[in-house]
């Protein structure tokens, strides 16, 4: 087995951004991927869409519906990410809702992420239990690592349980909310995430939910390893003008880039 | 056969709780413990105190003579319609609301197509002194103000749902995104037998009341259990309760009846057992129309309570075990239903029931069959679809 992405990850302060794919336009997933990976970012995490995406906010149920209108789905995005290595060296993982991959295939969608070079696969509504008892077989037969959400109130067995499927990261939510909401970094914040801290887990521990600007990231990877930017930056992305494919381009950097540095 | 959930919440394939961590403690508790306090005697004589004095049952198990006639069968309506706020959804709210107490919520949330059921919910808030937030997706408010102001009147604060189609499906995924902002101090008691497990499982057992008081009232009269139930389904609670004491008796043919919108190869339907496919959507694994990606079709019916493009897990798994039939009538088919109800038997149906009665004119039906048919809710709220559908032949000749 080769040696897993997700070791180069920085020890602290890992910058991790999630986007839509086919959002703004259809063919943006590699160029942004490209884009963002020049920008020094050390993880992305790419939402495939679907129609009901209960754990979203406003701004990522808007990205997923235009992303369904512009023509994506999972055999589109696996086309568009066919030539991801060896150009792209940071992790590389697919997000979204169980349905779209419960039609597509599991074992399906496991192995073509696989084969694109896809590092893990989070999928907010698929029961730990059923990973275990349903799909696990399915990721050990790939390279494929799954990632498991922490909330405040997720119990301390159940996070060793977490822990010990090797994720490969622990997702860990900033707050009780959708995505895009405001984080609060409040002292019981901070001592929830301490608390994880102390456990001495092996797993990486990556925050993620309302983390939207350099303060945000500053406060909630004090005890942890990185965190994850998602809404903040959708919504920067709907921000482009509707310009010809070369200013786009252009544009498009500069926004990405800016965007990165504004998190630094 | 049986409809019991197994541990983790499934009937056969279907069902199960499919929520994100979020969500976990508060699926978890309700699993643990939602058994426990309904079968617990202090709460169950609470319960039928308050739907004896408040809600009004029982509800009449009425022969229908005309109705009869014209089909040639016994037809006996069981008279939900008659219920306090004008169907079968309180039967929920009044056991849910007493359980959010016992589990010390103080806060109740809601999703409502129709509106029925954020008005059943918006009373038991009232009359428990619980805040209330309805969900609402924003074409069902404007085809349902009154409901909308009959949940404002009673305290309740109705938000307009506008993401997606608008409707009850947006509904439901903004009282779970609520639920998600809010998991210590509120409950959310959903409408029908779907979402994740305990729900189907435990609004099924709240609204069995009705096939446990069909099934006593035929026994009152002569003791012919009846040989077809027939009930609308659109998440499918009022006919998971009137099937609830009928499943395992094979005797009693189940017929569920859906909407088929303006035809089922019309694009514009909602019979899902017809058009869906097995996925999982709000919490749970059952049918559901949806794209080959998987993508959640918007339903149609001319009822609002119907516009649903899934089915309750238990549905889903009668369906697929063929315990139950699943049959549909279009939009036309239940407007007649509803003003052949009106005319025969002086009632006039919700929307959602005259789908169950339209079923009647192609059921194949004899003279020694006993038929109930399930009247879920009232047509008060239906007034202006009537008046636009029949305009100036409202008074035609049937």
């Amino acid at each position: 087995m080769k040696s897993s992405r997700f070791n180069d990850l920085p020890a602290q302060n890992a910058l991790s951004i999630f986007y839509t794919a086919g959002y703004p336009r259809l063919h943006d997933t590699l160029p942004i991927l490209e884009k963002l990976q020049d920008a020094g970012v050390a993880m992305v995490e790419i939402g495939f869409p679907f129609s009901d995406p209960v754990a979203d906010g406003p701004t990522i149920q808007a990205s997923n519906l235009r992303a369904i209108e512009n023509g994506m789905n999972l055999s589109v995005l696996f086309e568009q990410l066919r030539d991801l290595r060896p150009s792209i060296t940071i992790p590389v993982l697919l997000m979204g809702y169980l349905n779209p991959v419960e039609q597509f295939g599991v074992e399906r969608f496991l192995q073509e992420a696989a084969r694109c070079g896809v590092d893990g696969v989070i999928l907010p509504d698929m029961p730990f239990e059923e990973y275990q008892d349903r799909y696990k077989p399915l990721f050990k037969g790939t390279d494929i690592k799954p990632v498991f959400l922490v909330t405040s109130r997720t119990d301390e067995a159940r996070i060793k349980a977490f822990d010990a499927e090797e994720p490969a990261f622990l997702y860990v939510l900033s707050s009780d909310s959708v995505t895009g909401g405001q984080v609060a970094v409040s002292e019981s914040r901070e001592t929830f995430f301490k608390r994880l801290a102390d456990m001495k887990l092996r797993s990486t521990l990556i925050v993620g939910f309302g983390v939207t600007d350099r303060a945000s990231f500053v406060a909630v990877t004090k005890h942890t390893h990185g965190a994850i930017v998602g809404s903040a930056f959708v919504k920067a992305l709907a921000a482009l003008p509707a310009l010809n494919a070369e200013r786009s381009e252009i544009a498009k950097t500069e926004l990405i880039e800016n965007f990165i540095l504004g998190l630094r | 056969m049986k409809v019991e959930v197994s541990e983790r919440g499934f009937f056969g394939e279907f069902g199960g709780a499919y929520v994100p961590e979020m969500l976990y403690p508060n699926v978890k508790e309700l699993q643990q413990r939602y058994r426990a306090v309904i079968d617990e005697v202090g709460f169950q004589r609470e319960l039928r105190e308050l739907l004896h004095d408040y809600a009004g049952r029982p509800t009449p198990l009425f022969k229908a003579r005309k109705l009869s006639a014209r089909y040639n069968t016994e037809i006996l309506l069981k008279r939900e319609d008659l219920l306090h706020t004008g169907s079968h959804k309180i039967n929920n709210t009044l056991g849910q609301i007493l359980l959010a107490k016992r589990l010390g919520r103080t806060r109740i949330i809601a999703e409502t197509g129709a509106g029925q059921h954020g008005v059943a919910t918006a009373t038991v808030c009232a009359l428990m002194g619980l805040h209330c937030v309805v969900y609402m997706g924003e074409v069902d408010m404007a085809r349902q103000a009154l409901n909308v102001a009959r949940m404002r009147l009673l305290g309740a604060e109705v938000r307009g749902v506008s993401s997606g189609s608008k409707t009850l499906k947006d509904a439901t995924n903004e009282a779970m995104r609520d639920w998600i902002a809010n998991p210590h101090d509120t409950h959310y008691i959903i409408g029908s037998v779907v979402g994740p497990h305990p729900f189907p499982d435990m609004v099924a057992r709240f609204q069995s009341v009705i096939s446990a008081e069909i099934a006593q009232q035929c026994e009152e009269r002569g003791g012919r259990r009846p040989t077809h139930v027939i009930a609308c389904v659109g998440g499918g609670s009022n006919a998971m309760g009137a099937f609830y004491h009928f499943v395992d008796d094979e005797r009693v043919k189940l017929i569920g009846v859906e909407a088929a919108g303006c035809g089922l190869a019309s694009g514009r339907s909602a019979a899902t057992t017809a058009l869906g496919k097995s996925g999982i959507l709000h919490g749970s694994r059952t049918l559901f129309m949806q794209t080959s990606d998987g993508q959640v079709e918007e339903a149609h019916s001319i009822s609002a309570g119907l516009d649903y493009p899934g089915i309750g897990p238990q549905h889903a798994y009668l369906h697929v075990s063929g315990r139950v039939s699943y049959v549909s009538v279009t939009d036309q088919e239940s407007l007649m239903g509803a003003r052949i109800l009106a005319r025969d038997e002086g009632i006039i149906p919700a929307l959602e029931s005259a789908h169950a009665i339209a079923y009647l004119s192609q059921a194949e039906l004899t003279p020694e069959d006993r038929v109930v048919v399930i009247v879920s809710g009232r047509g008060d709220k239906d007034m202006e679809t009537y008046i636009k559908s029949f305009g100036e032949g409202i008074s035609d000749e049937i």
